[in-house]
This record gives structure tokens, sequence and C-alpha cells, in this order.
């Protein structure tokens, strides 16, 4: 656990590389290979994605703003517990405004929102950044983490929605002359085995391109 | 001038430095195709035997030749009216409806092969010679081309190249590409509407296993059946000519007789388990039909066979074959979702080969460590 | 204060769980109406929609109550109370109760439904002319049907089929017949089924006959006293009421 005694800028290289770092280099579910579950569940349309990542993204930001500001106080041998209370607090705040807000997709989304707690990104991110760093980089962090799971939600979402139902947030894309024409959707699109498939893809994509994630 | 002379004029053009280099790989293919190897191996004992990857390949065509001949002759035979044409004519309407499927198959599934193979700097492997035909003899005559094109590239990518290439796959890739369609395009390969080549003209009908599902009767006369003058997929209809195909594989050794008997023995008990229960329809059917009927006989000659799939070792080969033959049966009858179970449960045991070698080899290895035991 | 000292853990425990306990409740007393009214507006727009009245305002148009086994209107059920039943529709039907929602300006009323497919639970509500015998929409739902083969059976396409079609074979309740291979062009009592999701359609069957059958009183009690709709005469003959009553096809 490193005290740093002079204040770090707000939005100096380090702190930016915290929000950064998860879109590429330590994408949670492409690198960490966290949050696996919940990417293929929720992705078989875009707009439950987008707002799946959105919750996420809230949930692990503020858990770590949260467990960062109280990581002085929290008595070592609860500290797991405090974890899960912190988690499963923000995942119940979210899953009641989904409900009062936006609810139709709340009946999408189901049980995942309440899973969310389940979702490692967020415990993971915790522990291994929110105990040991300031409030400000945490929350950053989070926030990267939550963004660069979000990305690949809505790419998988993208993708999954247009081939397998011909509709991108709900409206048709793909016009009935192909359909006419003999074009039929993919089903296949709409299992989770082929989300995982699609993440397959984008590792193999993103390794390609970044030699350094290549194990040897 | 041969045409031994007239590749070894083009060689130096494909090695290291010649124009073409980039291509190597293709032309190794050709050549290789053409003639047998001459290299010789270095390092440690070798049996030498002109029988390699791509002369056991080309047997396996040749076993699948009167499946495949027979399939389409029934093209023709299905459509309204089939039975008042000659043999020759329904052959060649037939012939002409499944040659797309053939080359949609070949073209797509090859073109990929030769540009991973060439990617990587390796040899084009021949897997997929086999492969490109089985593809065809397991869809329905109706599927639309670019649903076989599409599932033979996802086959080729992800159930082979993405492994390792030829050899290394642990699922079977033509049924990978029957699964992908399968479950993409449930509609395009189930119904009424796929099994028959005038299907535009308003012809349509169920498969026996449909019928079997439905009512416990296959309502096709036994004879159609082992003939295989039923609708069906284009290669796995007829008892009488996989049987065929059997006999060579068993005869060259290509194929294993275990795996074989076992999958048909799997198949009987299970369904002499569901005679005993007897609940519905469905499990009253004798448990022999089973094993003509649907793709039964089909996937347990050519697919649960396929060597590089199925378990390596003897003992793992009964198992592994037993297991097919009672999962299939149990998913035909006690799923409604699914009519035809070989293809889940070859897919299935596929998975769990290796699972049966390791337990096979380790059991062996404990009986021989009590043996040097006592011996001591 | 030690932190790590057994008292020290004990209050912090306390404290925290009672700061989160007041948040939680606060938040969700807080909101309960709106989600309240959210989940009661879905059911209100499907309601809507089978009665093909979606623009509608529900509060203005649709009356709702509920019948027993006999057809009677059961004494003390609001129209709240006929909406809540969906929310445990089975258990409603086992208790005897069956909600209504009539359309106090074209005389629809819809009932729910609710069944089993293939693979889940399956769900909906139909609507009926006036005459209780002719079904003017229908919309359905399902759990987890096949995508592009059971779960069609919530495309409109599929919906359409079922307008115009009666459930009343002179006095008999025969419901409506989902026929495997498609269904004879003049038969008013059935509609072609979905290849390849015999399972899921045959469910829909099922459910429709089980479900109308509890309004049979109801809507026997309730259909006018005329001669032109009880009658539906079919065989081979073309029926001058059924070109009446179907607008679409």
């Amino acid at each position: 656990m490193s005290k740093n005694n002079e204040k770090e800028p707000l939005f100096s290289a380090k702190n930016m590389a915290s929000l950064t770092n998860p879109f590429n280099k330590n994408n949670p579910v492409l690198v960490q290979i966290l949050g696996i579950c919940s990417a293929l569940a929720v992705t078989v349309q875009l707009k439950p994605a987008v707002v799946m990542a959105l919750s996420v993204t809230v949930v692990t930001a503020f858990s770590n703003l949260v467990m960062s500001l109280m990581r002085n106080s929290i008595p070592s041998r609860i500290r797991i517990i405090v974890q899960l209370v912190v988690i499963a607090t923000l995942v119940i705040l979210v899953d009641q405004f989904l409900k009062a807000f936006v609810y139709d997709v709340s009946v999408q989304l189901s049980v995942y929102v309440g899973l969310i707690i389940t979702n490692c990104i967020i415990m993971g991110r915790v522990e291994a950044f929110a105990l040991a760093n300031k409030p400000w980089p945490s929350l950053l962090d989070g926030i990267g983490n939550g963004l660069g799971y979000g990305m690949i939600l809505v790419i998988i979402g993208f993708v999954r929605e247009l081939f397998g139902s011909g509709c991108l947030w709900g409206y048709r894309v793909i016009p009935e002359s192909f359909y006419e024409a003999g074009y039929v959707n993919n089903g296949l699109m709409l299992f989770p085995p082929m989300a995982l498939i699609l993440v397959g893809f984008i590792i193999w994509f993103q390794r390609s391109r970044n030699k350094d994630l290549q194990e040897k | 001038m041969g045409l031994r002379k007239l590749v070894d004029k083009i060689k130096p053009a494909f090695e290291e430095g010649g124009k073409f280099a980039a291509l190597h790989s293709t032309f190794d293919a050709f050549e290789t195709f053409l003639y047998v190897p001459n290299t010789r191996t270095s390092k440690g004992a070798h049996v030498r035997d002109c029988n390699d990857i791509k002369r056991v390949m080309i047997i396996m065509v040749l076993a699948l030749l009167p499946a495949l001949l027979f399939g389409m002759f029934n093209v023709g035979y299905q459509r309204v009216g089939g039975a008042d044409y000659t043999i020759m004519q329904n052959f060649w309407y037939g012939f002409l409806k499944v040659l797309p499927i053939i080359i949609v198959s070949y073209v797509v599934g090859l073109a990929i092969e030769f540009t991973s193979a060439q990617i990587r700097k390796e040899e084009v492997n021949e897997g997929f010679l086999v492969t490109g035909l089985l593809i065809p003899m397991i869809v329905p005559v109706g599927t639309p081309l670019w649903m076989v094109a599409l599932a033979t590239a996802f086959s080729v990518v992800v159930c082979k190249e993405v492994f390792g290439g030829t050899g290394m796959n642990i699922f079977n890739p033509a049924l990978v590409a029957r699964a992908f369609i399968f479950f993409s395009y449930t509609a395009s390969i189930s119904g009424e509407n796929v099994w028959f080549a005038d299907n535009a003209d308003g012809h349509s009908g169920a498969t026996a296993l449909a019928n079997l599902a439905e009512t416990g009767d296959s309502g096709f006369a036994m004879c159609d059946a082992i003939i295989g003058t039923i609708p069906g997929c284009i290669g796995e209809t007829s008892t009488v000519a996989i049987a065929l195909g059997a006999l060579l594989l068993i005869f060259t050794g290509v194929a294993s007789w275990r795996i074989m008997l076992s999958v048909f023995a799997g198949g009987l008990a299970m369904g002499l388990v569901f005679n005993a229960v007897g609940a519905n329809a469905y499990m009253q059917v004798p448990a022999w039909e089973h094993l003509i009927y649907g793709g039964f006989a089909f996937g347990a000659v050519f697919m649960a066979t396929d060597p590089v799939t199925a378990a390596q070792t003897n003992t793992g080969k009964w198992i592994y074959g037993f297991m097919i033959g009672v999962l299939a049966v149990l998913v035909r009858v006690m799923n409604p979702g699914y009519p035809e179970g070989m293809m889940m449960a070859i897919l299935f045991m596929n998975a769990l080969a290796p699972l049966i070698d390791h337990y096979v080899v380790a059991a062996n290895i404990r009986r021989r460590n009590k043996r040097v035991k006592i011996a001591k | 204060m030690n932190k790590n000292s057994n008292t020290y853990i004990i209050i912090y425990t306390v404290v925290m769980v009672v700061l989160v306990a007041v948040l939680l409740s606060v938040t969700a007393l807080s909101l309960q109406p709106l989600q309240k009214e959210n989940e009661l507006g879905a059911k209100k727009t499907a309601i809507l929609e089978a009665m093909g009245a979606q623009e509608a305002d529900y509060a203005s148009v649709v009356k709702a109550y509920a019948v027993d086994a006999e057809g009677n209107t059961i004494e003390g059920v609001t129209a709240d109370d006929a909406l809540q039943m969906l929310f445990g529709l089975k258990g409603a039907f086992d208790a005897g109760t069956y909600p209504v929602f009539e359309n106090v300006e074209n005389g629809y009323v819809v009932v729910p439904l609710t069944g089993k497919g293939l693979w889940d639970d399956i769900w909906g509500y139909v609507a009926l002319d006036k005459d209780k015998n002719t079904i003017q929409g229908i919309v359905l739902d399902h759990a987890g049907e096949t995508p592009g083969l059971g779960a069609e059976i919530k495309e409109t396409k599929f919906e359409r089929t079922f307008i115009g079609k009666t459930i009343y074979e002179a006095d008999q309740l025969v419901s409506i017949a989902i026929v495997k291979g498609g269904a004879p062009k003049d038969d008013i009592h059935a509609v072609d089924a979905i290849s390849g999701a015999t399972k899921t359609v045959q469910g829909v069957q099922t459910m429709l006959k089980t479900c109308l059958s509890y309004y049979d009183a109801y809507f026997k009690s309730t259909q006018p006293v005329a001669e032109s709709s009880e009658e539906a005469v079919v065989e081979g003959e073309s029926n001058t009421e059924n070109t009446e009553n179907n607008e679409q096809e």
C-alpha cells in the first residue's frame, strides 16, 4: 500500500491510466476475464445491454468510492462482509430505480440486476484497488472498469440484436425485402453460447493486435 | 511430358526465394494429393506405409459414395410422381439438386483451410476432404446454400482452426456445422418443408422420426426404411448403403468396428429399457427400429468413428460408442424439442472422450502397478 | 480505538446495518407508488392491445370486474381488485374468481389466459366481441419458447389469424383449434399452426380451451339472444355471418 504524501493532481497521468486501461490493456471482460455471465445473459438486445452497462458502472464506481472512503476504518476480520453489504445496498438501489423509471427494461433484465452483486468485476476492483487507494483514483478506476465492461456489452449486444432479430434498440433495421428474398434471423445469436463465442472472437482480435497480451 | 515431370518443373517457383513462395502450402497440398511424398523421417522407428492421411481420407470418401449416390436418387424419388420416373432420371434430378450443396461446402471449407495453412506457413491439412462431403449428407435437400456456406465457415474456423487444425479438434466438424444450422435456423432445417426438392410446388410431409414422436408409428413400410426410400437428410436414409460403406471401412481398418458395434448396442439397450417402461407410444416402438430411422446408422458408422474426436483406447471406444447409442435414443424419446438425438449424443460424447480415455489409462496403470507389487 | 477489537467490530456492524436499512427503506417506500403504477401499466397496455385500443385511456374505456363459475358478477370486487388478480392468475382461477375487462365503448370483453408452452409458461389476453363469440383480438406471450418457432406465437402475424374466428358452435364452447398442416379456409373455429412449433401451439390451444371454459357460464348469460350469432353453419356452405365478422384474414 503506497502512501503518497504529495497531492496527486486530479487528472494526472496515473489517474487517467486508471480510467483508460480497462478499455483495452486491462479490460475486465477480455483480459481479466470477469463479468462473463452477465455479458452473455443481457446482451440479447442492445437496450438491456446498455442499461446493464450503466448499472454496473454506477455500482462499481460508487462501491469503489465508498469502500475507499471507509478503507481505514473497516475491521479486517469483517472486510469481505462489509464489501458485500455495501455492494448489495448499491445494487438494490439501482434495482429500485430501474423498476421505477425504466420498467420495460427492468422486466427484461429481471433477475440479472439482482445478480450484479455476483459480478466479479465489482468485488475484484474493490479488493484490488479501492482498499489500497484514495477515493478519487478509486472512483476513476471504478468508472473505467465499468465502462470497459460496458463497451464489450454494447459490442456484443449490437451484433446479437442485429443478426438475431434484425433490429437495433427495438427498431427494425434489416428491411423486409431481405426477409422476402430468403434471409432468416440467426436464432443462435439469441443463445448465450454464441455470445461467448463472440467474446472469444474479440479476444482473438485483441490479442492479434497486442502481442504483449499473449502468454508465452 | 509426364505429370511428375510437370510438377517437378514448377516446384522451384514455390520454394523459398521463388516467385510464389507465399503459396507454398497450396502447391504442397496439390503435390502430395497426386503423389505419395518421398520425404523420409530421420529420427525414431517408423512403419513405412503408403497409406497416409490423404489415402485414409480417400477410402472414407469411397465408403460414403453408396450413401451419397443413393441419397441423390432418393431426392428425385421423393418428389411428387417420383415413383413413375426411371432410376437414372431420379438420380440425375437429385444429382443436380445436391451438387450445389457439395460445391458450396468444399469451396468455402477449403478456401478457409488453405488460407489458414498459408497464414501459419504450414502444410494444408486434408481433413476437410471428408468433412466437406459429410456436411451435405447430413442436411436436408431444402437447406438454403448460404446457410450451408455460413455453417461450413463457422465449423472450420471455430471447430477446427481455432484449436489448431486437423487432428486438434475436440468436436466432429461436420456435426458442428449441422448443429450451427440447427440452432441458428431451426425453422429452415426442421418441420415439413425441407425434405422435398419440389417443396416450391407445395410438396411437404413429415419424416419417420417426426411421425414416431407424434404417434409412435413411423408411417413408412419397414422395407422402405431399410432401403432408404423415405424422406430425410440427403445421405442418412438408406441403411443398406450405409452398411456397404461400413463394410469397406472395417475391411480396410479405417474405422473402428468397436465403436460401430457399441453404438448399435447402446441404442438397442436404451430402446429395450424404454420398451420395458412403455409409458407412451414412442417408448413402445421396438428397440431395433431406432437403429434404422433417422441419422442413427449414418452417425454410428461415419461420425462416431471419426478417429480424431472419438476415444482412442479400445476399452474407451466400447464405452464411448455405447453411451452415444444410449444418449441418442434417450434424447429422441424424451425430448419433444429434438426429434433427432444422434447429433447431440455424438457431440456430447466428443467432449467426454478424453475423460474416458484418461480413466481407462489410469485404471490400466493401477492394474499394472498392482502386478509389479505382487511380483515383488 | 483498536480496529480489530470485538467492541469496535460490533459497534461498526450495528451502525452500518442501521444506516443501510434506513437508506433502503426510505428509497423503497418513496419509489413504490411509481413502481406499482409501472407494473399495472404494463398489464393495462396488454389488455388495451388485445382490444385493439392501444391509444385509448384505460381508466375511461375499461370496466373491470370478476365473475364466478356460474357467470355472476362477484360483489365487492373493484376494478383494481380485478387488475390485481392478473398478478396471480392461476391462484385467482383456482379460487373460482375470473377477471373480466370490458370495453365500455364497443362492448368487447377481454379475458386473461395462462398456460404452459413447450419449455415454460405462456400467457395472454383474448378479446371477444359483444356477442361473446367472435374473437376480435388476442395478445400472446411466452417465457422461453424457441426463437423462430414457438416464440412466433408472440408475433402479430400469428395473432392476427385469430381475428374473426368464433368460439361457440351452437351452444357448445368449441374454442379454437390450431391445426397442423393448415386449417381449412372456411373453418371458423380453427387457425393454422406454426410449422415446427407443434408443442407450443398445442399449449396455446389447451390454454384457450381451458381458460375460456371458465367463462362459459358468464358468456352464455351475457350473449345477446338473437338468432344470428348462435347458428354457425360451416359444412361446405359459404357463411355470410362469417364474411361480415372477418374484416381481416
